[in-house]
């Protein structure tokens, strides 16, 4: 009787071995790496996408496919837009500029804002909650909750963020969307809780989930950690910008900020003047929100009146009405895409479908309407103070009655979804 | 050398059989029912896992044996065999007896899980009724968390219709599913995107969501974990390991995230305690509150 071959007994062999060494290798990946915090030497990175400066006053009729976030952005250019390459910063300037970034914001595994050199940036900082240790538990959440979609510096391109429609939001120019505050001053910031309501319902309609289910003091240390990445983000876009504008004259930059008195003019001067000006901005729009005048107590027939009255302002283009409509087209159901600030296409909403994506509390709805949405151009309403409140209201009431027929006068009806209404299921309810 | 490979599926095996003994002590066995049809789906759930491991445990050590009895041995020629008819007669007779016992035995606990009220008697089941539930909810589930939707006053005047479209009075909650004790809840399943699972281990029920239909799913939690505090208006739970809500169909990379929680309240007036407080919350006409804000400094909420 032969031997088994030694070609067998051996591959019996590198068979065992290697499916002991893939158990080994399974054990070793995920049981070692616990920690949620970023690696130590890990940086935040200098920003080398283009800056939009300026975005066509195009229209689309549709959206760019999939992953061409950065391709679509390079066309805006040819198109009539304004953009920039960060990388046409002379060499001394970018490293000048990058290293004194990481003085005040740290890394994103120690992040701050400000050092202790700078008492005041530090003080101001921490009155707004941007502490070292608040920052470093949010940037442990952010790693393990935001990171995948908005990206390691809060460019809104991590991994899956160029796969998702709407896109995720590129916190580096400091604007955000969804904005309550009614500051003195022309910088309008986020309050907190603007920041905390999204990540507390999520945004519908788009891919930003909600963070109900965090405890509050996660939300407030996340929170922390945006505002920080926005930052940081905009005083490198603002810097960098005005740089490449004014042919890299540095003295230029202090032009953003007049009532500033710099010691000399260099970029650390600048830098740490322009963060101050933000922080108190930051402070100024916390203190003060939109306060909506009482809304008042309406019996049906009233309301109904309202809603009437909210389809005038909504889709007249009188004078003493809003016009919405001609953004909205035909209530927003033809989508008309147009360029937001950050280079990117969104279009207005779909009010005849329930969801709203800055919250849909009529307060939200009241203030998207007042403040607008200043980054993707849709405008807010002026008009006298004493009839602010009784006209926004009769809008809300119309926006929030539009998506269900039944709580709609017959002739406004008839005018939004013809003379079959969708959703007649829905009328049967109302009369039963 | 070669009757080695016996030992380590004889090893193999045993570890398995030593898994099932230490796994209840170990907090590894099945979560703590709380639905009113729990008992029976466990029950079910037993007696399949005693046939499996009864006849695993004797087709694994019978091939650990002969593995080690008839491995190849020098100077041995191996036999031919040809079947026996007697035993091949008894192993597709037994599995067959046991598959259709099976058969007829999940019939009432399906039912009980498909109706609200049916009548059984084993194995026949008869008088199935969709009672009137006594609470609606809309589940809709999207790449990666469950958007719930409660009406007002628990039960709409035209379910079907306020499934589909909702009114402005809802409330809307993402990850948190509301009901209370013995309540029997009926929930309107929807999907916005790819298929989802809505799985409540606790509540024993697990059901796909699939793009442009709206499943029905009911279920009646006999067990409370949580009691609204009116003056605090917080949710103070009863105990601390909270239910889960989850997906079982892998539905995309955040697939996980799909996580939610179960909250039953103790009563029924607790529940619509808590819910006018949240409903007021979100039909709110003015600023939330700013007078501590501004007292306690910037970015302090409540």
């Amino acid at each position: 009787m032969a031997k088994t071959p030694f070609i067998f007994s051996f591959f019996t062999k590198l068979l065992g071995l290697s499916a002991f060494s893939f158990l080994a290798f399974i054990l070793i990946i995920t049981g070692c790496s616990n920690s949620d915090s970023y690696p130590d030497d890990v940086v935040y990175p200098f920003r080398t996408d283009l800056l939009v400066d300026e975005v066509p006053k195009l229209t689309h009729d549709r959206l760019p496919g999939p992953g061409q976030l950065d391709k679509h952005i390079a066309r805006i250019k040819e198109l009539g837009g304004k953009t920039f390459n960060p990388r046409d910063l002379p060499e001394n300037l970018r490293t000048e500029l990058d290293s004194e970034l990481n003085a005040i914001f740290g890394s994103p595994y120690k992040p701050t804002v400000g050092n202790p050199t700078l008492t005041e940036i530090t003080s101001l900082a921490k009155a707004l909650k941007l502490d070292e240790e608040t920052l470093a538990a949010g940037s442990k959440l952010y790693r393990r909750n935001c990171l995948h979609c908005h990206g390691l510096a809060g460019d809104g391109r991590g991994p899956t963020g160029p796969w998702v429609n709407p896109h995720p939001r590129d916190f580096r120019q400091g604007k955000f969307k969804f904005v309550s505050s009614n500051p003195s001053g022309n910088k309008i910031k986020p309050r907190r809780e603007d920041i905390l309501r999204s990540l507390k319902v999520g945004i519908e309609g788009t891919s930003m989930p909600a963070f109900g289910l965090l405890s509050d003091q996660s939300l407030e240390q996340l929170t922390s950690y945006v505002v920080h990445l926005s930052l940081r983000g905009e005083v490198e876009f603002e810097t960098v910008r005005t740089l490449l504008k004014k042919k890299n004259a540095v003295t230029e930059l202090f032009e953003l900020i007049p009532d500033a008195e710099p010691a000399k003019e260099t970029i650390q001067e600048f830098v740490k003047l322009y963060l101050k000006d933000l922080l108190k901005a930051y402070q100024r729009s916390d203190l003060k929100g939109i306060e909506p005048a009482v809304y008042p107590e309406l019996n049906d027939e009233q309301l109904l009146e309202s809603v009437k009255r909210g389809y005038h302002l909504f889709s007249s283009s009188a004078s003493d009405a809003f016009g919405c409509v001609s953004c909205h087209q035909d209530f927003g159901r033809q989508p008309l895409y147009q360029y937001d600030e950050w280079g990117t296409l969104v279009r207005p909403s779909n009010l005849t479908v329930s969801s709203y994506r800055g919250g849909r509390r009529p307060v939200d709805l009241y203030w998207r309407v007042k403040r607008g949405i200043p980054p993707s151009k849709m405008p807010g309403v002026t008009i006298p103070a004493d009839e602010e409140s009784k006209k926004i209201w009769d809008l809300v009431n119309f926006i929030e009655a539009m998506p269900f027929p039944s709580l709609l006068p017959d002739d406004v009806r008839s005018k939004i979804y013809g003379q079959v209404p969708r959703g007649v299921a829905s009328l049967s309810e109302a009369s039963k | 050398m070669q009757r080695c490979w016996s030992l380590l599926f004889a090893a193999v095996n045993l570890s398995a059989i030593g898994l099932f003994a230490i796994a209840p002590a170990m907090g590894w066995w099945l979560p703590h029912n709380i639905a009113s049809y729990g008992a029976d789906v466990d029950r079910l759930f037993y007696i399949i896992l005693i046939a499996t491991g009864f006849f695993f445990v004797v087709t694994q050590s019978a091939l650990s044996y002969f593995m080690f009895r008839f491995c190849a041995q020098e100077g041995v020629k191996a036999k031919n065999i040809h079947g026996h008819f007697g035993l091949e007669l008894l192993w597709t007779a037994v599995p067959f007896a046991i598959l259709v016992y099976i058969g007829f035995a999940q019939i009432p606990t399906w039912a009980k899980m498909k109706y609200i009220e049916i009548e059984t008697w084993f194995p026949i089941t008869y008088n199935g009724k969709n009672l009137d539930p006594d609470l609606h909810i809309t589940v809709l589930g999207r790449q990666w968390e469950w958007r719930m939707r409660y009406p007002q006053k628990n039960i709409p005047a035209d379910p079907l219709a306020w499934a589909d479209l909702g009114n402005l009075q809802d409330l809307h909650l993402v990850n948190e599913l509301h009901a209370w004790k013995d309540a029997k809840v009926r929930i309107h399943l929807k999907t916005q995107d790819v298929i989802h699972s809505f799985f409540l281990p606790n509540l024993r029920l697990k059901q796909d969501a699939l793009p442009g239909k709206i499943m029905p799913v009911w279920f009646q939690p006999i067990e409370a974990n949580v009691r609204y505090n009116t003056n605090t208006k917080t949710l103070e739970e009863l105990n601390s390991s909270p239910w889960e809500i989850a997906c079982a169909e892998l539905c995309g990379g955040r697939h996980y995230r799909m996580r939610g929680k179960l909250f039953v309240h103790e009563s029924k007036q607790d529940y619509e305690r808590w819910f006018a407080d949240s409903i007021l919350k979100q039909r709110l006409h003015n600023s939330p509150p700013t007078q501590e804000t501004l007292a306690a400094g910037i970015g302090v909420r409540q």
